[in-house]
C-alpha cells in the first residue's frame, strides 16, 4: 500500500515531441484513480512512466515517498496488468500466477501460498490445474490479474486490461475490479480510453488531452461541472450538446440566442456574465441530451426556455429514448433523451425545453468554463 | 560467428591482458567489446577478401579470425609490433571460439543446425548423440532482447519454456533462439500468445520492451534451420512495416515481405505520389492515426469511430475530406488496399534499429 507522487513529470521522444507535459499529481493510499482521454493523450505513456518502462524526461516520480525515477520496474514494488492479457499457453493456470515469483526464486511453499490465496480471492481455484485454452475470455483475464496479485505489489498498474473483451463480460469484469480494489484496499491506477469504465470504477478521473491534465475530480464533479469542452464533450454519452449563442441584454433579462432560438439565462448565472463582460459577446452553450425535455408539463413551466426543433430520427432504447433534433442555428443535431413514452414522432416539427440550471457556458475562444462551480 | 556472453568474458579477459585497447566487431562490423560499444563499423573490402592477413587501415591494424563467419580485431597504431600483436590476438579468439563438434553441447549442436553449419550425416550423429529426435514438429522463436544483459534474458526464457521438450539457444548479444518442439502440430495462435507473454514478462522483469519473430512449423530436424531464417525475416521485415508490434510471425507478413524486395527507389516514388507538400496538410498525425485504425476495424466505422472516441460522422467526414483532395474512397476495399500499400512503402525510408542478421 502506497501513494504515487508525481510532480511535473515530462515525456519528451526524440525530435522534441511531448507526449506527457507537466503532468502533476497526489494518488494517496488506497485510491483507485483512473487516466481517461482519447488515443494519443498520454495516458499510457504516464502509467509506462510509472511502472518504469518509460524513461521519465522531466519532473519527479515518488512511489510511498521514495523518488522512483531511476529505479528499475523489478525493484519499483507495483504489478502491471496489460491489455493484452498473454497468458503462458503450455502452462498451467497455477504455473502462470506463480511465474513472476519463480522467476524470483521465492521458496516453492510461499509461491504456493500466494498463488492459492490469489485464486480464492479471484475465485478461480477450481482452475488451477487448467491450461488457458480451456478458460473463457473473463477467466483469462482473472488468470492475468492474478499474476499481478501475487506479488502483492503497492500500486497496481491496468493498461486498458477490459479492451480485449466482449462488451457483456466487460460490463462483468468492470465490477470485479472495483471489488477487488475493495478487497485488496490498494493503491490502483487505471488507464482507459472508456469514458464509461472511468466514471464507473474510479474514486477519481484525471482527463487528459495532448499530453496535458485537463481536470482532475471526482466522478460527479466531472459529470456535473466539466472545467472546459472537451472534458464537458468527453463526459457523458450521447454527449453534450453544445450551441454558439450571443448573450443579449433587453427588457431586464439576458438571453441566449442562435439562430431563430432565444433561452433565458436565469438570474443565478447572470452575475458572472456581467462581471466578466460577456453580454453582446458570443461563448459557446452546453446542455447534456437527458437536460432537453419534450414533455408537456416541463414546457408549460418553462416557456422561456424552449425552441422549435425538427425530429430527424428517434432511438427507442427501451428504457429511454434518444432524439435526434434539427433547428435553427446549429448545423449537427441536438440529441435529447426523453421519456420512452415520449409521443414526439419523425419528421414533426417540436418544442423541447432545456433545463436552465443544468446549462454549462464556455469561453468561445479559451473553451473554459465561465460559470464557478 | 556466434558468441555466447560466456565465450565474450573469455575473450575480454584474455584481451585485457595485452593491454592495447583492442575492438572486437562481428562479422557485420558491429561492435562486441568493449561491451558498453554499441556502434557498427563498415569493414573494408580488403580484410573482408583476406581475413587473417593484418591490414592497416587508417592509423590502426585490423585482423579476422578463421571461418566463414571472422570476428575482426581492430588494435590502435600501424607498426610492425602491432602487426604481430594482431595475429598473436587473433589466434588468441580463435582458440577461445572454435567448436569442437564432437564434444558440442546440446546448445552448441543446435546452434549449429540453425546456422547450418552442419548437415547429413555428421547432423543426425549429433542428433543422436544429445538423444534429439530428427522427425518431430518444431518451431523456431527468435527474441531481439534488446538491451537486456544475456543472463537475465535466458533465465526468463529458460523458465518459461517447456523443460522437456524446447531448447533455449543464445545466437550473438542482442538475440536469442528458442526452440519449441511438440509431439502434435502446434498452434499458431498459441504461439502469438506464447510470444505475447514472453515480451509481458520481459516488460515487467526488465523494463525493457523486446520483440520475438515467428518462423513456420518444420517436421525435420533438417529444416529448422530455414525456421530460423524465417524468424530473421520476420523481425527484419516486421519492425519496418508493423512498427506498432512487437510479434511479428513469418507467414503473416507476406505483403510485407513482397513490398520489402521492390527496390527502395521504386518504393519512395509511389509513397511519395500519394504523400507530398500537397497532401502534407491532409495527412497529419490525426489522419493517418484515424486510417491506421480504420483499416485496422477491416473498415467498420462505428467500431472505429468508438476506439477512436470520435463521432461516426466526424470520421465519415475525415474520410471525405480524403476522397475530396486524392480521389480515393477508403470506404471502398480497392481503394482502400492501394492507400495501405502507398502507405506501407513509406515505411522502409523511417529510422529504426539495427538489421538482425
Amino acid at each position: 500500500m502506497a501513494g504515487v507522487s508525481l510532480q511535473h513529470i515530462d515525456k519528451i521522444y526524440p525530435g522534441n515531441v511531448k507526449a506527457v507535459d507537466d503532468f502533476t499529481l497526489e494518488i494517496e493510499d488506497r485510491e483507485f484513480i483512473v487516466l481517461v482521454g482519447p488515443s494519443g493523450c498520454g495516458k499510457s505513456t504516464t502509467l509506462r512512466m510509472v511502472a518504469g518502462l518509460e524513461e521519465i524526461s522531466g519532473g519527479e516520480l515518488r512511489i510511498d515517498g521514495k523518488l522512483v525515477n531511476d529505479v528499475p520496474p523489478k525493484d519499483r514494488d507495483i504489478a502491471m496488468v496489460f491489455q493484452n492479457y498473454a497468458l503462458y499457453p503450455h502452462m498451467t493456470v497455477y504455473d502462470n500466477m506463480g511465474f513472476a515469483l519463480k522467476l524470483r526464486k521465492f521458496p516453492k511453499d510461499e509461491i504456493d501460498r500466494r498463488v492459492k490465496e490469489a485464486a480464492q480471492i479471484l475465485d478461480i481455484s477450481h482452475l488451477l490445474s487448467r491450461k488457458p485454452k480451456a478458460l473463457s475470455g473473463g477467466q483469462r483475464q482473472r488468470v492475468a490479474l492474478g499474476r499481478a496479485i501475487v506479488r502483492d505489489p503497492k500500486v497496481f498498474l491496468m493498461d486498458e486490461p477490459l479492451s480485449n473483451l466482449d462488451a457483456k463480460l466487460r460490463v462483468q469484469m468492470r465490477a470485479e475490479i472495483t471489488k477487488l480494489h475493495n478487497r485488496l484496499k490498494t493503491t490502483f491506477i487505471y488507464v482507459t480510453h472508456d469514458q464509461t469504465e472511468a466514471m464507473t470504477m474510479g474514486t477519481r478521473i484525471v482527463v487528459m488531452k495532448d499530453g496535458i491534465i485537463q481536470q482532475v475530480d471526482t466522478p460527479k464533479n466531472l459529470y456535473d461541472y466539466p472545467t472546459n469542452r472537451f472534458v464537458a464533450s468527453f463526459i457523458g454519452t450521447p454527449q453534450m450538446n453544445f450551441f454558439r449563442v450571443k448573450l443579449e441584454a433587453g427588457g431586464g433579462s439576458v438571453h441566449a440566442v442562435f439562430g431563430e432560438n432565444r433561452i433565458r439565462i436565469p438570474a443565478p448565472k447572470l452575475q458572472k456574465f456581467i462581471s466578466d463582460s460577456y453580454i453582446g459577446r458570443e461563448v459557446i452553450m452546453g446542455i447534456r441530451p437527458e437536460n432537453i425535455h419534450d414533455e408537456e408539463s416541463f414546457l408549460n413551466d418553462a416557456p422561456d426556455a424552449c425552441i422549435e426543433a425538427t425530429v430527424e430520427l428517434a432511438e427507442q432504447m427501451g428504457s429511454e429514448t434518444y432524439l435526434y433534433l434539427r433547428t435553427t442555428g446549429k448545423d449537427d443535431n441536438v440529441i435529447a433523451r426523453v421519456d420512452p413514452r415520449s409521443t414526439s414522432r419523425v419528421g414533426e416539427t417540436i418544442r423541447v425545453g432545456f433545463e436552465v440550471a443544468h446549462m454549462h457556458f464556455f469561453d468561445a475562444e479559451t473553451e473554459k468554463t465561465i460559470l464557478d462551480k | 560467428m556466434y558468441l555466447d556472453h560466456h565465450v565474450v568474458a573469455m575473450i575480454d579477459r584474455a584481451l585485457s591482458k595485452i593491454d592495447m585497447n583492442i575492438m572486437v566487431l562481428d562479422t557485420n562490423g558491429q561492435v562486441i567489446l568493449p561491451e558498453d560499444n554499441k556502434r557498427e563499423f563498415t569493414i573494408p573490402e580488403a580484410i573482408r577478401t583476406n581475413p587473417t592477413k593484418p591490414l592497416v587501415y587508417g592509423g590502426f591494424t585490423l585482423i579476422g579470425t578463421e571461418g566463414a563467419q571472422p570476428l575482426y580485431l581492430v588494435l590502435p597504431g600501424d607498426s610492425v609490433d602491432v602487426s604481430n600483436c594482431a595475429v598473436l590476438a587473433a589466434e588468441l579468439v580463435n582458440m577461445l571460439t572454435r567448436v569442437d563438434l564432437p564434444h558440442a553441447d546440446r546448445e552448441q549442436t543446435y546452434r549449429c543446425i540453425l546456422r547450418e553449419d552442419v548437415e547429413g550425416t555428421e547432423l543426425e550423429a549429433l542428433a543422436s548423440e544429445h538423444d534429439i529426435r530428427m522427425d518431430v514438429p518444431r518451431q523456431v522463436f527468435l527474441v531481439n532482447i534488446a538491451n537486456v544483459d544475456a543472463e537475465t534474458a535466458l533465465a526468463i526464457l529458460n523458465g518459461a519454456i517447456s523443460e522437456e521438450e524446447d531448447t533455449v539457444v543464445e545466437m550473438d548479444r542482442h538475440t536469442v533462439a528458442l526452440i519449441r518442439q511438440s509431439s502434435e502440430a502446434p498452434d499458431m495462435d498459441e504461439a502469438e500468445q506464447f510470444a505475447q507473454a514472453l515480451i509481458n514478462t520481459f516488460e515487467n522483469e526488465t523494463g525493457q520492451a523486446v520483440s520475438v519473430g515467428i518462423g513456420e512449423v518444420k517436421t525435420s530436424l533438417n529444416a529448422i534451420a530455414d525456421s530460423f531464417e524465417e524468424t530473421k525475416r520476420a523481425l527484419n521485415v516486421g519492425r519496418i512495416y508493423r512498427n506498432q508490434s512487437r510479434v511479428f510471425v513469418y507467414h503473416k507478413l507476406l505483403l510485407e515481405r513482397f513490398l520489402d524486395e521492390v527496390p527502395v527507389e521504386m518504393q519512395l516514388k509511389y509513397n511519395q505520389a500519394m504523400f507530398n507538400r500537397k497532401t502534407a496538410r491532409l495527412f497529419n498525425e490525426e489522419m493517418l492515426h484515424t486510417i491506421d485504425k480504420f483499416f485496422e476495424n477491416s473498415l467498420n466505422l462505428s467500431e472505429t469511430a468508438r476506439q477512436i472516441y470520435i463521432h461516426r460522422n466526424t470520421l465519415v467526414y475525415r474520410l471525405d475530406k480524403v476522397q475530396r483532395q486524392i480521389g480515393l474512397d477508403l470506404r471502398s476495399f480497392d481503394y482502400a488496399v492501394t492507400f495501405k500499400m502507398m502507405m506501407l512503402l513509406g515505411k522502409n525510408g523511417q529510422e529504426r534499429g539495427g538489421k538482425i542478421r
